[in-house]
């Protein structure tokens, strides 16, 4: 009685129920086999997608830095083997370049290093397996990018995408955890579905628990990182490289834009279902999505993240492209809020991250990391 | 049957307690919530936002520390004969097959505009299929030779002259599902990419994707992908 699953058969008819029609089996068998899918493979997609263009991502440090940092969401607590790709070239003799993602899922961190082969256009992989606190609610994972090369070598990043792998056929036995360790799924056993056996009070109120769970189900609609720490000694022209972008600028308005999709009943789900996360240091009041935001933090040096719930204004919001389904836009609005206070040319800052540097406009009051989640 | 797009209210699970009459609908609504998972809210989804040196004319008198943000919409300074190419890489679904494109894009910062042969931006979009033998991944197929956006398929022009700053626009492939799959082994009219189950001997959905995208005399801004919602599945 195995929690199986198959791609092919996921699609149960809800007509077949309906009065004046023949209950046959087929349907719940392939309810059965539609959850498990939907639990197994739901959003084992990519959970993390930058690019850079030619020179924008490069350095010759021998020793690792921080490059960038994201917030990313969790498919679930089941959903533990994690792997990152990059596409990425050298530049150089190449004997020691070194990529490090460390995992942080409520304070326990997860190291995952590529050790790259020199190349002038090329991929790099590594998957690791992450193991989830025992308790409580646990939905994102913050990652940490850092490079090192060689001496007399470069590194450059072209892209960068992470996914959770799916959970092949079948789902392992007992209960499940989506995000919280107390609240359970329950797959479901393929074969008590593929006969005419009595349907049970429990299949239906655990077919009910697993949908509203798996309804909760975040997925990455925009991951941003700055590039905090660039150098290179081969390409030292500020027109060519090293002048990457750290801080969201006013050039961001209305062009870093993520696509949410808000169906019809988006409105009455009562959990958190579109969440940004922000990566400041000190303080900024900005508008996105059509909602001003602030960040309140301890210090002008002090750097860290944090989560907005977002509210939805469905008339205010534009559906985006030709994609059929109600997508918006969602991006940093056209503000004064924004205009005034994001990074422009009339609020520039002096100074690169890392450090963060006290006073002035040195590198406070400004964002170094975006993140948009949504179910 | 048809899949619908919204989140469905749930049954109260007491309706479905032992010595409840349980009607059709109860379980019928249960059936279409996981339709909706699985072809609606789990639909893959990727946005690739790219990004772009800093470097401003505008900023030099400050100092090369003032360049770290985009304080303009776009970067500018495409030139005639500029080309850029990018490989991003998606993780697809076992069900992926017909994808939409929506891509950002700047051009037309020269004095030439749309009525100018000599100048004639072309983005170019292929899907390549992803495999690691067990020394890293490498691209073994393609999976669809892809479109073209050019100036007589959705691609615009600027006329603006400014090397500073240059006009962003959007462009898509469109949601209409051809009737047959694709058969084109260069790239064609923007129309949806496709998928199929395999190509030659290897399992391409729900495997590593790469999109093979090559600019010229435009530069790329954001790429994002859309599996294909279709109302009517059977």
């Amino acid at each position: 009685m195995s929690n199986s699953y198959d791609a092919t058969t996921i699609l149960a008819d809800p007509a077949s129920t309906v009065a004046g029609r023949q209950v046959t089996f087929e349907t719940p068998e392939r309810m059965v086999n539609g959850f498990n899918f939907a639990f197994a493979t739901g959003n084992c997609e990519n959970i993390l997608s930058q690019a850079f263009a030619d020179r924008c991502f490069i350095t010759d440090s021998s020793s690792y830095v921080e490059m960038a940092e994201w917030r990313v969401p969790l498919v679930s607590l089941e959903h533990d083997d994690l792997e990152f790709i990059i596409n990425y070239r050298t530049h150089g003799t190449v004997t020691g370049c070194n990529v490090k993602f460390t995992v942080d899922i409520n304070g326990s961190t997860f190291i995952s290093t590529l050790s790259l082969a020199s190349t002038t256009n090329g991929f790099a992989n590594d998957d690791i397996n992450v193991t989830f606190p025992s308790s409580g609610t646990h939905y994102y994972a913050t990652i940490t990018m850092e490079v090192q090369a060689n001496s007399g070598a470069e590194v450059e990043i072209f892209s960068v995408m992470a996914y959770f792998q799916r959970i092949t056929s079948p789902i392992g036995g007992g209960q499940k955890n989506q995000y919280d360790t107390g609240t359970f799924v329950n797959p479901f056993g393929a074969n008590r579905a593929t006969a005419n056996n009595a349907f049970t009070s429990r299949f239906a109120h655990h077919m009910i628990d697993n949908i509203n769970e798996v309804r909760k189900r975040f997925r990455s609609l925009l991951s941003w990182s700055g590039v905090y720490d660039t150098s290179s000694t081969l390409f030292p022209a500020v027109t060519e490289a090293t002048r990457s972008q750290i801080y969201i600028g006013y050039g961001d308005i209305d062009t870093l834009i993520a696509y949410p999709m808000l169906p019809s009943g988006f409105e009455n789900l009562n959990f958190d279902k579109l969440e940004l996360h922000v990566r400041a240091i000190g303080d900024i009041d900005f508008t996105f999505f059509g909602q001003s935001l602030s960040i309140n933090q301890a210090s002008d040096t002090t750097v860290g993240w944090t989560i907005f719930d977002l509210e939805i204004d469905n008339g205010q919001l534009s559906v985006v492209g030709d994609t059929r389904l109600p997508y918006y836009q969602a991006t940093f609005d056209d503000t004064e809020e924004n205009r005034t206070n994001l990074v422009s040319l009339s609020n520039l800052r002096a100074n690169r991250y890392p450090p963060a540097i006290t006073g002035g406009t040195r590198t406070r009051n400004t964002i170094i990391g975006l993140t948009l989640i949504g179910v | 049957m048809l899949v619908s797009t919204a989140f469905g209210l749930l049954p109260e699970k007491t309706a479905c307690n032992n010595g409840s009459v349980l009607y059709g609908s109860a379980v019928s609504s249960m059936s279409n919530a996981l339709n909706q998972l699985n072809y609606v809210k789990l639909l893959n989804r990727v946005n690739y936002p790219i990004m772009r040196s800093t470097y401003s004319l505008a900023l030099t008198p400050f100092g090369n520390d003032y360049m770290n943000s985009k304080i303009t919409p776009s970067q500018g300074r495409v030139t005639k004969g500029y080309v850029e190419s990018h490989k991003l890489i998606s993780a697809t679904r076992l069900v992926s097959d017909w994808l939409a494109v929506v891509i950002q894009y700047e051009t037309g910062t020269t004095s030439q505009d749309g009525g100018s042969s000599a100048y004639s931006p072309v983005i170019d979009i292929e899907i390549g299929l992803l495999k690691d033998s067990g020394s890293g991944y490498t691209q073994v197929a393609v999976v669809d030779y892809g479109i073209r956006f050019n100036l007589g398929d959705s691609i615009a022009l600027s006329s603006e002259t400014s090397t500073q700053i240059a006009l962003g626009f959007v462009a898509d492939s469109g949601y209409i599902i051809p009737p047959a799959i694709p058969t084109n082994t260069s790239p064609e009219a923007p129309r949806p990419l496709y998928i199929p189950n395999t190509v030659g001997a290897y399992q391409a959905r729900g495997e590593r994707m790469v999109f093979n995208i090559s600019c010229t005399d435009c530069k790329l801004k954001a790429f994002s992908t859309f599996d294909l919602y279709k109302a009517d599945r059977t």
